[in-house]
């Protein structure tokens, strides 16, 4: 449902006639005003449209979320599967190397990263997507998150390799890609969409932490985090403006881990046939 | 070393051995190894069954897969017509394995869970292109499903939704799909019902009478390979200790674990109980194979020489090999 929000957020200012960078009211800075029949979450401090904020943030958090969970898993399952099928020195290097990457407290070192990258909005790489500030944050985020997907990749094709159908297929002659590709890979799906779908969920707190504490999204993209952080100063009297991104942050987390479990019961072709 | 027909050999497998480390300790040094195949020599010849028989861990799925080169051995030579298996690159292994094919024990474990079975079986025409086209190969897919008994209208399905005894007739049309010439059929029904197992053996009797394959047939116990097998190798503790004729190994038993084994079918007719010799105990470990002849700790006519001097295996009638003291060849006399 958030994912369909998501997508449709870019028409909503021209359908409803909501911007959500267009401070509704004159008074600019004020305190934010509760819900009401034109603004129905109410506005921020600067006089914005809370929902229309609240949609497009959506689409920075998913967006930060599913890509950097992308990457990780592209890196992740690239190096576990090379590990766990090579075997050998290949998989003790690669091995140490996500030790090392485990080793760090992802989050603290995502935030020196993040901020030790000088601005950018100048930074060459950067400066081709769409959002740089938030592009910093899926970057970082994917290239730290892929060694446990590495780690369960490895063990996964660890225990399918020594499967009789693994060597079945080595004894027809099948080189290893297809070996990989087409034996291994298939049934280690089920635990990678799981730790998939855990890792956007993972992902979005991470870049709502993140903005919160001001390296994430930059003001005045709408991101939840930093929603969060603007709305603190009123938490007690107007609570709402927290709460709001705050609930959306936990449903959207929630409905992932959910679509996870549904994935993974439509890839079991044993549970299928006994639906069908 | 040990006894076939005339002519060459279509597989020779000389001085075998496979040998797994084991590891302990924070630096995983190696602490031992276990022999699982430890100096493993055979013959089959084109269109022969050799059965191979032993109990758990005697080393015979380890030999199997040597044979197959599913795992590299430590030492020994695997010919396959002329052609040494061990020293051949990738490549060229993987077109010489058409005519080395596998049929596996565990008939829930060797089929992809993911793939349908038309796909399965198609697999080895996809990996080495044979066929024209896909409907091509999808005919010579419906057609091999046809021989093994199955119907080719079940194709789309999944391995889950077959019984045993049909998984491994998918099983067997996957490995036949090839034309190979050898067949390792590791323990094919061992895991299949009595009834079912028969059904499965004739099948494996009539596709060879069709197709001239040979198999290496591994079995645990000498009951199921009464039938199928033109010779048969007995197994322990990675070596073979018997080899002979199906006939002889049943009418003259020479080593005492071949007879332990027999001794071990159970009879259908109570009044011709006969005398048991049921063996005492658990094999040793192969990590410290015991000295000498390494079947005399469990052996019931163990001499002197046994945990002395290992028994070399030696050909004491035309065609029958035996490994014991009791039974030392006519060349060495006595």
């Amino acid at each position: 449902m958030f994912v369909v929000c998501a997508l449709l957020a870019p028409l909503l200012p021209a359908s409803i006639g909501y911007d959500p960078y267009a401070q509704v009211a004159p008074r600019s800075v004020s305190p934010p005003t509760p819900p009401s029949r034109d603004n129905w979450l109410g506005t921020d401090t600067l006089g914005r449209d809370l929902l229309s904020r609240l949609v497009f943030g959506a689409r920075i958090s998913l967006e930060v979320g599913v890509l950097a969970t992308a990457i990780a898993l592209l890196i992740g399952t690239a190096l576990g599967a090379a590990a766990g099928y090579a075997g050998g020195r290949t998989d003790a290097f690669l091995m140490r190397a996500t030790d090392l990457v485990l080793a760090f407290p992802a989050p603290l070192l995502a935030l020196a990263i993040i901020a030790a990258v000088p601005e950018p909005e100048t930074t060459p790489l950067l400066r081709s997507l769409p959002h740089p500030s938030v592009g910093v944050v899926f970057l970082v985020l994917g290239c730290l998150g892929w060694a446990s997907i590495a780690r369960l990749v490895r063990a996964e094709f660890l225990r399918l390799r020594e499967q009789d159908f693994a060597q079945a297929a080595q004894a027809m002659g099948a080189h290893g890609a297809r070996v990989v590709l087409r034996h291994l890979l298939p049934n280690a799906l089920r635990p990678l969409i799981v730790v998939a779908t855990l890792g956007i969920g993972g992902n979005i707190l991470m870049e709502a932490w993140l903005s919160f504490l001001g390296v994430g999204a930059r003001p005045p993209l709408p991101s939840w985090g930093t929603m969060i952080t603007e709305g603190q100063e009123y938490f007690l009297a107007k609570p709402w403006v927290c709460l709001a991104p705050g609930l959306a942050i936990l449903l959207v987390v929630l409905g992932f881990n959910l679509l996870g479990d549904a994935i993974s019961d439509r890839l079991d072709t044993r549970r299928r046939q006994r639906v069908a | 070393m040990s006894a076939t027909g005339a002519g060459r050999p279509l597989l020779e497998v000389t001085d075998l051995k496979k040998y797994f480390p084991i590891r302990r300790g924070v630096f995983s040094r190696i602490s031992g190894w276990v022999r699982a195949v430890d100096g493993v020599s055979l013959r089959i010849a084109p269109g022969e069954t050799l059965a191979l028989v032993g109990e758990s861990g005697s080393g015979k799925t380890t030999t199997g897969r040597c044979i197959l080169r599913l795992l590299e051995p430590t030492s020994g030579r695997v010919v396959f017509d002329g052609t040494d298996l061990l020293s051949l690159p990738a490549r060229a292994m993987r077109r010489m394995r058409r005519q080395i094919q596998v049929v596996f024990q565990d008939p829930y474990g060797s089929l992809n869970p993911r793939m349908r079975v038309g796909t399965i079986v198609r697999e080895p025409f996809d990996i080495h292109r044979i066929g024209a086209n896909r409907r091509e190969r999808d005919e010579m897919v419906a057609a091999l499903l046809r021989r093994v008994g199955l119907d080719p209208g079940m194709r789309d399905r999944y391995p889950h939704e077959f019984s045993g005894g049909q998984r491994q007739r998918i099983g067997v049309a996957r490995a036949l799909a090839l034309r190979p010439r050898l067949i390792v059929a590791d323990e094919p029904v061992s895991s299949l019902d009595v009834s079912v197992q028969a059904q499965v053996i004739n099948l494996f009797i009539d596709l060879q009478e069709e197709f001239r394959i040979a198999y290496l047939f591994i079995a645990h116990d000498l009951a199921v390979v009464e039938r199928i097998a033109d010779r048969v190798a007995v197994m322990y503790l990675g070596q073979i200790v018997e080899v002979a004729a199906r006939g002889e190994i049943f009418r003259n038993p020479l080593h005492p674990y071949t007879r332990a084994l027999l001794q071990a079918i159970p009879i259908p007719d109570p009044a011709r109980a006969r005398e048991r010799q049921v063996l005492r105990g658990d094999p040793p470990s192969p990590a410290q194979p015991p000295p000498g002849c390494r079947f005399h700790t469990r052996c019931p006519s163990a001499v002197e020489a046994c945990p002395r001097i290992e028994p070399p295996l030696l050909e004491v009638t035309p065609g029958h090999w035996v490994a014991c003291h009791l039974h030392p060849g006519p060349e060495v006399g006595r």
